[in-house]
């Protein structure tokens, strides 16, 4: 159970880093964005393809760090990816999301962005072919935190959710004392009395691509520390993304949080009483009892 | 007709939320510095589309905006405040889920001077602001509401406010509040440019006004004319004035 619970946890902190952008974009653009999950696995392979270079150019980099089989090489190319894969979110924003905003309705953007998921999955598997991925042949052991129950825990684990609590910090920190913070907040809930008080929408809507950009690169990085790397890891997260981002409630960067550690904790919990085949379906159920109470998600308003 | 040398000169407007289907139809007036004007009209006459088409909300397909001399059309509704203007929507005119301060330290990213001396001058002003300065927009009364929006676009030291129906849904008291409060920022100089279903009770604080009806002029004139003319009374101000012939 203790197990099961750690695990959620540690599921749930990745996909709260990748529910925040997402949950960003669909309230500010208004629209259901289902490239966002490509989006790890864009940052995820750039922070592969920078390690193998800094570990190429400066093999002292690539020494482990302590206990964990994540080395300074990692860390740096992971920084890396992160504005790789903001500035990657502008660039498909410029090129498909930016053209079709003006004239096409809601509906359209979810088809385009269904198409920009392929073409990003495509191109992944393209350059980096279809076998997996790992960042590190090391061994990360676990050592048990206790027998009974049975808690066996990975300092790669402890790591991972340190990052992700961290990162998750330092936006809420952003949001809520800077006034760049309170610009976003403001054109998330209103648009157009954000351009009125002197918010230029263009910039804001590139710096929400750039958050969410990194903040996704950084929950492929850590997913793929735990797991591994697959050109289809974002097919596979995509639903427990939208759910945690549903089950938060739109906008709401907190709501997405809390949102992505209860999918995680259900998907966690769900092995214990059902068989494995039913995982993918824990999302979808977080969703429909979510809504049932409370139809705007937890911390989402009417609109 | 607009004053050669007003402040803020609209001249034959025709605009709309849609390219080719236009609201107003060669509408002109003007906003002398420091004069209160009030637009009044039925139901769909335009008034609000007016104020956001200064305001660079709508779509301009004819006409001239000049503020000063300056060329409105075109300008972003974000550089506004570069030109001295600011706009008070009438409904969802702050942001409910942000604080007092946030809201004004928002709005005081307009501002030339600094913001912190503007947010203290604002809470100042408005000491019931001050008290609720950690509330969040959406705990705020109706007229506290008003207020707040009002000290967002008073906080860039503009020289004109374009204020869309500040009244609506207050209280007679609370209407009588704000509109006593758009005439004492007048007295400091400011235009201000205000459309009101509230007809009577904006005349009393105007200086001027005009009637717009179909997206057209139909009447302009001094505030105190229009209010006592019977016809307008009867027509747009819902019926006779009380005492008049």
């Amino acid at each position: 159970m203790i197990q099961a619970l750690f695990d959620g946890v540690l599921v749930g902190s990745i996909l709260s880093l990748g529910a925040i952008g997402l949950t960003l974009v669909m309230h500010i653009l208004r629209f259901a964005n289902f490239s966002h999950a490509e989006l790890l696995s864009v940052g995820a392979y750039c922070a592969l393809t920078f390690d193998a270079a800094l570990s190429g150019i400066a093999p002292v980099l690539a020494e482990l760090i302590g206990p964990f089989s994540m080395s300074a090489a990692l860390a740096l190319a992971t920084l890396a990816a992160a504005v790789v894969t903001g500035l990657t979110a502008v660039l498909i924003d410029r090129l498909v999301f930016r053209r079709l905003r003006d004239t096409a309705g809601p509906l359209t953007m979810v088809f385009a962005s269904f198409g920009v998921a392929l073409i990003m999955r495509n191109l992944i598997a393209l350059v980096f072919g279809l076998q997996t991925e790992r960042f590190t042949d090391a061994i990360s052991f676990a050592t048990m935190i206790s027998s009974d129950p049975l808690l066996l825990i990975k300092p790669d684990q402890v790591g991972i959710l340190v990052i992700a609590l961290a990162a998750m910090g330092a936006l809420h920190l952003v949001l809520t004392r800077t006034t760049l913070g309170f610009a976003l907040r403001a054109v998330a809930e209103n648009p157009t009395l954000a351009q009125v008080n002197g918010i230029a929408l263009p910039s804001m809507i590139r710096l929400t691509w750039i958050i969410g950009g990194g903040l996704a690169a950084v929950a492929g990085v850590l997913y793929g520390i735990d797991n591994q790397l697959s050109p289809v890891m974002g097919r596979d997260l995509v639903l427990s993304l939208f759910a945690a981002a549903i089950v938060g409630g739109l906008g709401s960067v907190t709501g997405a949080m809390l949102g992505g550690f209860i999918v995680g904790l259900a998907s966690s919990f769900a092995i214990l009483l059902l068989p494995a085949g039913y995982k993918p379906a824990i999302p979808f159920l977080v969703i429909l009892a979510t809504l049932y109470v409370r139809p705007n998600g937890l911390f989402g308003e009417a609109r | 007709m607009p004053d050669t040398a007003a402040f803020l000169e609209v001249t034959d407007l025709t605009a709309g939320y849609r390219r080719g289907l236009p609201i107003l139809h060669g509408v002109s007036m003007a906003v002398n510095t420091g004069e209160i004007v009030t637009v009044i009209g039925p139901n769909g006459a335009g008034k609000s589309t007016l104020i956001k088409a200064v305001a660079g909300l709508v779509i301009v397909e004819g006409g001239s905006i000049n503020l000063g001399s300056k060329d409105l059309i075109g300008v972003a509704p974000d550089r506004l405040g570069s030109f001295g203007l600011s706009y008070v929507p009438q409904t969802a005119n702050i942001f409910t889920t942000l604080s007092v301060a946030q809201n004004l330290a928002l709005a005081a990213r307009r501002c030339r001077s600094e913001p912190e001396v503007r947010i203290a001058a604002m809470l100042d002003l408005f000491p019931a602001l001050a008290e609720r300065r950690a509330v969040r927009g959406s705990g705020l009364s109706g007229g506290q509401r008003q207020v707040l929006a009002i000290a967002m676009a008073l906080i860039a030291q503009p020289r004109i406010i374009l204020m869309d129906e500040p009244t609506a849904g207050l209280s007679p008291r609370a209407s009588q509040d704000v509109l006593e409060l758009i005439g004492k920022i007048a007295s400091d100089g400011v235009s201000v440019l205000l459309v009101e279903q509230n007809a009577r009770m904006a005349l009393g604080v105007s200086d001027r006004a005009y009637i717009l009806a179909d997206g057209q002029n139909q009447m302009d004139g001094p505030a105190a004319d229009i209010l006592d003319d019977p016809a307008v009374a009867e027509i747009y101000l819902g019926g006779r004035r009380k005492g008049a012939a």
